[in-house]
């Protein structure tokens, strides 16, 4: 038994070498996220569906299957087919300015300039600072007495009486239905600006410098280099960021509730907002949850999107 | 050569210009009117960008002793770093179990996490608001703490995931070899090379706490509850009047802090976005 | 020290069969190498001698006990990765005292163990560096040391010269074989040079597609290749085959000389004249290349002349070459294997 001593670990119980065995070490790292999703994420969301499809409200709570009324009823409501409407323009616009801006900005940081580190700073402030916040200044900038662009407006000639945007002293942005509607998609661009153009600029710096040298020994010019090489590439990229800001901005509630709680009267209603209205603050949980849930689609659709983006841009 | 550079960068500093005040603009005027009294305030023929009367230290005053400002500053704090410490025990594991050891069932696995990072809080908060009040953990920090990980967790678990990815196996079979079991290789060689990101994780998660605003709206009711983001916008409005001075200044104090620590991150954050396609 | 065995060990992942049945027996004290083209399996082989692969058959034992579950910390034995696997984060001295600190030794005694190897090594002026600080021949060493410093049952190389640039491979080369020597331990090293195997092994295993081609010392494998494959896969330049009634008929380029050179006894050679197309003179050797009568699929046959030969070799003449017959090899065009000679 000389040999038995010469290896006196090899005699051990299977339990001592769970923490080696690949299979079970991985199943207990993973099983604590797999189970938080499930039961915080799957659940709520099919317990929405079955909220959407019965006659549930803060005070009744017994789960009453009534089919597709709560659909049927809030389909009937111009609240929130505007709601619907406005969801759609508000997020689509926002999103078709930001991929322009953000090409342009992330161009701009592309190159190496002094301060650069402090601008990076100045410009991602929009994004990351909570929104409720950051929509909180943007409602004083707007507001219908007080506004500071008014006052610019007015010391340059273009407000108050005879002028160009009169005869109002102020332009009531948030009260007027284009102007709020203005409003909100500017503020979209404004807090998503700056994630878009992170990500292209991360995309720009991946692009291989080789292609770029090639292309200037061939002698091409700034702008060509840019649309016939720079562009193409960047696709998946640009991809990614576009379907990210419109998950962001199509899910969003902030924005509208803090400026305009959805007015004037319910022009700037989005779906969010709309669900938060009748769910939360009306007391019509099934109701909120059926106008909720048309929030799914495009987050499905987007979703798909994102993996075959994904995916392609990995196979690169 | 030279003269073709000059409209490049003349070109390349009206653009920065322009975007930065664009970015900037609400937030110079929070800044300004953080100290601007009521007389200056109010009067709308007043310049808005000077100080036309003494600037005052009344409004920071006002949000200090006379809000609740500091107690939501609290509450934010708290649920940050509890939610934190959930994420970390939680994402770790699992981003390297996905990175390590599962092979191609751990590739679905993955995106299936990330998917769910897809969903926002408007979907699923009439649900949860009824399932927290079924806990009776409606108007705590408590229902916070419990739901913000399902957004926390997702993402932190992508970024980690890359991380994990990017050292090198043999590092961790020298470890075994070297006499740990994978349990312990994983404990003494790869979280330690994994610092940054775990760094990155806290970060994004504390922020992504501070900024949420759903679920805070909609499961906590009682002021002294509140948190920063929600309670701002909707208890420092006294009746119809807004003290814009002090609102304003609530707004400026979270937001510098939180863009510096962002930009000191901002990399190793965007990396998680482009799902590891670039090299961030 | 421990003897090593694989019994009809298998890994299959999928559909590939990445090792498919070997049986080996590796002697205490010896210096076996695993050689063969990327891909053949060698390295996955390995891996489950150490047991960083499970086997999806077969056995692995050491000392003869069977070892087949057992994570590799259980099984006694070090290995050095083809990247070193330096722990970047940890000083050249916390890297060698890792596995030391897995088998909790004392503070003292670590320390003592440590510098001692350190020193037979030649890195103990490198401790407080780190990794990133060291060159190639340096990370080998402090790899080396931390295999070491255990004072394993057996040594396990995975393509180690394989990072290092040429010059430092030679140099690294022989001080791995006198350290090997000088140590005694059971040393199993896999490698896809052939000069590094010839030159290193007690004994050679040449595998292809997961299976073993042949077992030997190095001067067996070179001059008694048992297949084609082994035939082909060492010697530089590779073998010259020709084709005669399904016999391909080998030999090797430094067997091949011109006849004025030949000092051997008429009858004892085959002749097999060369019509020279290219002379590539590399000082030490000339390489001569030609083509020949018969030669498999129609490659270009070589002959590799020591520069002591000095006989003037122009191309576009045709000379006569000549082979002592008991240097030429045979082997069946269909199976490969090694086959009964023939006259011709």
């Amino acid at each position: 038994m000389e040999q038995a001593a010469k290896h006196p670990a090899i005699i051990k119980t299977r339990l001592q070498y769970l923490t080696d065995r690949q299979g079970f070490l991985g199943t207990v790292f993973l099983m604590p996220a797999v189970m938080y999703i499930l039961l915080l994420v799957a659940i709520p969301f099919f317990l929405a569906i079955a909220f959407s499809l019965s006659d549930v409200t803060v005070g009744d709570t017994s789960l009453d299957y009534v089919g597709l009324e709560n659909f049927r009823r809030v389909l009937e409501t111009p609240q929130f087919r505007r709601a619907l409407l406005n969801s759609f323009i508000f997020t689509l616009t926002a999103q078709l300015i930001v991929i322009i801006l953000a090409n342009i900005l992330a161009v701009i940081f592309y190159e190496d300039f002094p301060g650069k580190w402090i601008a990076r700073m100045l410009i991602i402030m929009p994004w990351a600072t909570p929104i409720s916040l950051g929509t909180i200044g943007w409602l004083w900038i707007f507001d219908s007495k007080f506004s500071p662009i008014d006052w610019v407006l007015q010391q340059l000639g273009l407000l108050g009486p005879d002028t160009l945007l009169g005869p109002g002293k102020h332009l009531n942005y948030l009260g007027r239905e284009e102007l709020a509607m203005v409003v909100v998609i500017f503020i979209h661009v404004w807090r998503m600006l700056p994630l878009a153009t992170v990500i292209l600029l991360a995309g720009l710096s991946s692009i291989d410098k080789d292609l770029i040298d090639q292309a200037e020994v061939d002698g091409a010019t700034f702008w060509r280099i840019h649309t016939r090489i720079r562009i193409p590439l960047l696709f998946p990229i640009m991809s990614i960021a576009l379907l990210f800001g419109m998950i962001f901005t199509f899910g969003d509630m902030v924005v509208v509730f803090v400026l305009t709680r959805g007015g004037p009267v319910y022009y700037t209603q989005v779906l969010p907002t709309w669900a938060w209205f009748k769910g939360i603050d009306g007391g019509n949980l099934s109701e909120g949850a059926a106008v909720a849930l048309f929030l799914f689609p495009l987050l499905l659709v987007v979703a798909i999107f994102m993996l075959r983006s994904a995916s392609r841009s990995e196979v690169n | 050569m030279t003269s073709r550079r000059w409209p490049k960068r003349v070109a390349l500093f009206v653009g920065v210009a322009f975007f930065c005040f664009f970015a900037v603009f609400p937030f110079l005027i929070m800044l300004i009117n953080t100290f601007k009294q009521d007389a200056d305030l109010y009067r709308p023929q007043n310049n808005p960008f000077i100080y036309n009367f003494p600037a005052t230290l009344d409004n920071l005053r006002l949000l200090f002793q006379e809000t609740n400002y500091l107690t939501f500053a609290k509450n934010s704090l708290i649920v940050g770093g509890v939610v934190v410490i959930i994420t970390l025990v939680i994402a770790i594991p699992a981003a390297y179990s996905l990175a390590r050891l599962t092979g191609s069932l751990g590739e679905s696995a993955g995106i299936l996490i990330f998917l769910v990072y897809l969903v926002p809080p408007s979907l699923l908060f009439i649900p949860l608001f009824r399932i927290v009040a079924a806990l009776h953990l409606n108007d705590t920090l408590w229902a916070l703490v419990l739901v913000y990980p399902t957004i926390s967790i997702p993402f932190s678990t992508w970024l980690l995931m890359g991380f994990f990815k990017s050292i090198p196996r043999d590092l961790e079979e020298a470890a075994m070899v070297d006499g740990f079991s994978r349990l312990g290789a994983f404990l003494r060689v790869i979280l330690p090379l994994s610092m940054s990101g775990v760094v990155a994780v806290i970060v994004f998660t504390f922020t992504l706490t501070l900024h949420e605003f759903v679920y805070a709206a909609t499961f906590i009711t009682s002021s002294d509850q509140r948190t920063l983001s929600a309670g701002v916008p909707i208890e420092l409005v006294r009746g119809d009047v807004f003290y814009w001075q002090s609102l304003l200044a609530a707004a400026i104090i979270v937001a510098i802090p939180v863009a510096i620590v962002y930009n000191f991150f901002l990399d190793r954050l965007v990396s998680g976005f482009t799902m590891g396609a670039v090299k961030g | 020290m421990a003897t090593v065995e694989t019994r009809n060990i298998k890994k299959h992942f999928g559909s590939v069969k990445a090792v498919d049945g070997v049986n080996l027996a590796i002697r205490e004290g010896e210096f076996f190498v695993i050689l063969g083209p990327s891909g053949c399996g060698k390295t996955t082989l390995m891996r489950m001698i150490a047991g960083l692969e499970t086997p999806t058959e077969g056995t692995v034992l050491i000392d003869d006990q069977d070892v087949t579950g057992l994570p590799p910390r259980m099984r006694n034995l070090a290995m050095v990765f083809q990247s070193y696997a330096l722990y970047p984060h940890m000083t050249v001295f916390d890297n060698i005292a890792f596995p030391l600190k897995a088998q909790k030794t004392p503070k003292q005694e670590l320390r003592l163990k440590v510098e001692a190897t350190a020193t037979t090594l030649g890195v103990n002026l490198l401790l407080d560096r780190k990794p990133r600080q060291l060159s190639g021949g340096e990370k080998q060493r402090v790899a080396l040391c931390r295999a070491m410093v255990k004072e394993p049952e057996f040594l396990l190389l995975d393509e180690p010269l394989s990072n290092l640039d040429a010059k430092l491979r030679v140099a690294a080369r022989s001080e791995l074989e006198m350290f090997q020597r000088q140590m005694g331990i059971t040393t199993i090293f896999v490698t896809h040079d052939q000069i590094e195997a010839m030159a290193m092994g007690d004994r050679i295993v040449v595998m292809s597609a997961g299976k073993i081609m042949q077992v030997g010392p190095p001067q067996e494998i070179y001059h008694d290749p048992a297949n084609l494959f082994v035939a082909t896969f060492l010697g530089s330049p590779t073998i010259n085959l020709l084709e005669k009634d399904g016999i391909l008929v080998g030999f090797r380029p430094e067997h091949y000389l011109p006849l004025a050179a030949s000092i051997v006894k008429s009858d004892l050679v085959t002749t097999i004249p060369l019509r020279v197309s290219l002379v590539e003179n590399l000082g030490p050797d000339r390489l001569v290349y030609g083509e020949v009568e018969d030669s498999f699929e129609g490659k270009t046959t070589a002959a590799k002349l020591p520069s002591m030969v000095a006989i003037p070799i122009e191309p576009g003449e045709t000379y006569d070459f000549v082979i002592e017959t008991k240097h030429l090899k045979f082997f069946d065009k269909l199976s490969g294997l090694k086959t009964e000679p023939i006259t011709f």
